[in-house]
């Protein structure tokens, strides 16, 4: 038993290497030197002007610069590079003395120039010191030159030093856009595994890059976010998604998307009734709040009594479980290659659903109604091929029509979500419903403090498959407001019947401008042999997530 | 005919009162003018990239889009977009202000694609970190505030007027904030924020100043000084464009989920 912990151990440490590797291997903020920007200009005349006139005063060490804000060229006049913070402060103070105001940058990678021996144009911006320059310029001048005659567009507008910025039409992102994160998860468990077959501690990465592009001012546009997860121990939680591939077409009142999308429905913390267009990608976290994309025709009215959303479903997704060696899962495990279906079409049923909402001042309301294959499966008794036990999720065909209702009254945020269903067992209801009130820059700081109080119930009561029929949430969610978004969230579902306690944390915090760390954990507190969550019963753990993103 | 009376009605502003005015009287008149000269932009829509720095001089910086438009008969809408740090871009934040009634507000996270309504008591609370609050950021309706005229003061040698305005909001961080306006463009140059003790909290700076339309006069610098704790942050404005043809349907919820 030692023998196989410390084994184990070993492989933990040598895939914490890899993954540390592998994260430190991305592109990351390399520990760049400083600089002084002085100056940011539209014409790349300008930034070179303030370049040679800080020459003059001594300044010797600046050059020019290609910065992109908001996807635009702007021609900035950098000092520097400074190996540290304190010597940029330095020449900065030494540049006030002249009336150049500037701030602190990072100096950027440009090829190193020697000091100032030579006019930049070495730097990435070859064709500079050609244009003649229109005006003398200071960079906190601001008095208002005379205008240029130079009327092009309508929307043109005279900057103090001259500058003429004339803008193009509002298209932002036209030439597409790749952002997305790479992450690196570690999970600890508390107690040995419930189950032969399952692991201790485990490790595991993931990566969704989203890319995006508009054009037609904006009227058309393409969405493409696969996901990919990799784990450690868990086969089953080894997978890829295309969470979404979508286009979308916007007019003044309708809206039409087609592909596959994510569409989320409802306004509780404590779960998801009303949410019901994209399937669970249960795999990735209990929370039910990761999923899976769903190929759709989705079309939109506008119009002043509501939006209408009307949705075509085709194609069904299977809601993910964990493999026989994943944790955090029923026992026996959910044998996914023997899904049934109520539907002939199986997964191939083509599902509707119509969805109204409408903002009336202080409130949010959403009516919706979804015919078609229901998303959570009833999970049945059966075997597997050698005759091990397991479960067998079964997809019934059901109607459930929903309401959500949210109020914005003084500081207090009033949640519902109703929904009513009808499948091969009749009809049952269940709700969630309650409030948040946020208590804003506690103990003279500028942290919120706000305080989360849900009812979760399902008239089914025991015999329903949720472990949420008769249960309340509490929760208080700390919200620094710090440069690092810091925040800290803490709760806990208690069953009214004294079937167990559900704690969760959730903290996370930036670091740098691309790194984000989160820790997550869960403890599964009484839960009684015969509850939903009994299979999870030893699987408290403590889950930290390093993301770096792009 | 207009040509000759503009001048004529500004001058008239620098002429000495014949009637008896109180300080609120002429704080307000002068609040007024300023927002009348800033009415009828229509919309705008612009970049801002925020510099955060603490004590140690540690920065951080946030790019965002903000768009707003101009209602008549309530307050302005504003959209504003997210680009970095990079894991709150698509971040969006739609506001609806209003002059007395509380602002409605609603933030929309991308990677769960939920909108989610704010409510709006956080107005003294900070924007992104930074030490702006939300209640600096949101349209000057004039109903917003009582008004003071105080003096006359050269600032940077530019004449301007100091007014004194009091929160007539719920919820806001401040007793008082003095403005020095410049008297020529009716624009804040400078404003002192006392916090609800009425000890000096933060000085705001405004420059940079360019003017679009032929009219609208707008900062494209704003930096803010924390004097309690030290930290400050810069906000530069890029890209200005007015009159861009922005409806009420850009700043809807669906126009909010599908923000890039």
């Amino acid at each position: 038993m030692m023998r196989t912990e410390a084994r184990h151990a070993m492989t933990t440490s040598r895939y914490v290497l890899l993954l540390a590797l592998l994260i430190l291997a991305l592109p990351g903020d390399a520990a760049a030197d400083v600089g002084v920007q002085v100056g940011a200009y539209m014409r790349p005349g300008n930034a070179q002007q303030a370049v040679e006139k800080l020459r003059t005063t001594g300044f010797t060490n600046v050059t020019t610069a290609v910065k992109t804000v908001n996807g635009r060229s702007l021609h900035t006049a950098i000092v520097g590079p400074f190996e540290d913070r304190k010597k940029a402060e330095a020449a900065r103070l030494r540049l006030r003395t002249h009336g150049w105001s500037g701030f602190i940058t990072s100096f950027p990678n440009l090829p190193a120039e020697p000091d100032g021996a030579m006019p930049s144009s070495r730097g990435p911006i070859g064709a500079l010191e050609t244009a003649p320059l229109p005006t003398q310029h200071k960079p906190d001048d601001e008095t208002r030159t005379a205008a240029p005659v130079q009327t092009l567009s309508p929307h043109a507008a005279v900057d103090d030093d001259g500058d003429t910025a004339s803008h193009p039409a509002p298209a932002p992102h036209s030439t597409g856009k790749l952002t997305g994160y790479v992450s690196a998860e570690l999970r600890l468990f508390a107690n040995d595994p419930s189950s032969a077959g399952q692991h201790g501690d485990n490790l595991a990465w993931s990566m969704r890059p989203e890319y995006y592009r508009a054009w037609n001012d904006g009227g058309d546009s393409v969405i493409f976010t696969p996901f990919i997860r990799w784990d450690q121990h868990d086969g089953e939680r080894s997978h890829a998604d295309v969470n979404e591939l979508l286009w979308q077409h916007v007019a003044h009142d309708w809206e039409a998307r087609a592909g596959i999308g994510k569409v989320f429905w409802g306004v509780t913390e404590s779960q998801h009734l009303v949410d019901i267009i994209n399937q669970t990608d249960l795999v990735e976290n209990i929370d039910t709040e990761d999923k899976l994309g769903q190929p759709m025709i989705n079309m939109a009215l506008i119009r002043d009594l509501g939006n209408l959303n009307l949705f075509v479903l085709p194609g069904f997704r299977e809601r993910t479980f964990p493999g026989p060696e994943g944790r955090l899962r029923t026992i026996p495990y959910v044998d996914m290659t023997q899904a049934r279906y109520e539907s002939g079409a199986e997964d191939k049923h083509v599902d509707v659903a119509v969805r109204w909402t409408k903002i009336l001042g202080d409130w949010d309301i959403g009516l919706a109604h979804f015919s078609g294959t229901g998303r959570d499966p009833l999970l049945l008794p059966g075997m597997d091929g050698n005759g091990n036990p397991v479960l067998i999720p079964f997809y019934e065909q059901i109607d459930q029509t929903s309401l959500d209702l949210q109020a914005a009254l003084d500081a207090w945020l009033w949640k519902l979500e109703v929904i009513s269903r009808h499948g091969q067992n009749g009809r049952y209801t269940a709700f969630t419903g309650g409030l948040e009130y946020t208590f804003v820059g506690i103990l003279e700081t500028a942290a919120d403090l706000g305080i989360i109080a849900e009812y979760l119930y399902d008239d089914r009561k025991d015999s329903a498959p949720t472990p949420f029929e008769d249960d309340v949430m509490i929760g208080t969610r700390l919200t620094f407001n710090d440069a690092q978004s810091s925040e800290f969230l803490v709760g806990a579902v208690i069953d009214a019947d004294g079937d167990g306690v559900l704690y969760n944390l959730e903290a996370s915090r930036r670091i740098g401008n691309r790194w984000k760390l989160g820790a997550e954990a869960r403890i599964f507190s009484n839960i009684p042999l015969n509850s939903v969550l009994s299979g999870q019963r030893n699987d408290d753990y403590l889950q930290i997530e390093l993301a770096r993103y792009f | 005919m207009k040509k000759l009376l503009l001048p004529l009605f500004m001058l008239s502003l620098l002429v000495p009162e014949v009637f008896a005015q109180t300080p609120e009287e002429r704080g307000l008149e002068i609040v007024t003018e300023a927002d009348r000269r800033d009415t009828g932009f229509g919309d705008s829509q612009a970049g801002m990239v925020m510099i955060l720095r603490n004590r140690a001089g540690d920065e951080s910086t946030r790019e965002l889009r903000v768009s707003t438009l101009e209602m008549s008969g309530d307050g302005d809408r504003s959209l504003t977009i997210f680009d970095h740090p990079a894991d709150v871009s698509g971040t969006a934040f739609l506001s609806y202000t209003h002059a007395l009634d509380a602002d409605d507000q609603w933030l929309y996270l991308p990677a769960l694609k939920r909108v989610k309504r704010i409510t709006s008591k956080n107005k003294s609370g900070p924007f992104m970190g930074s030490e702006f609050a939300f209640e600096d950021l949101t349209s000057p309706e004039i109903q917003k505030y009582r008004y003071k005229y105080l003096r006359n003061e050269k600032l940077d040698g530019r004449n301007t007027y100091v007014i004194e305005r009091y929160p007539a909001y719920e919820n806001s961080g401040y007793t008082r904030l003095v403005t020095w306006l410049d008297q020529e463009r009716y624009q804040p140059l400078k404003v002192e924020f006392y916090d609800r003790k009425d000890a000096l909290l933060k000085t705001l700076m405004l420059d940079n100043y360019k003017q679009y339309l032929d009219r609208y006069w707008r900062a494209n610098r704003m930096t803010m000084v924390n004097h309690q704790t030290d930290k400050s942050t810069e906000l530069t404005w890029s890209d200005y464009r007015f009159k861009t043809g922005l409806t009420e349907r850009d700043f809807d919820q669906s126009s909010l989920m599908r923000a890039r």
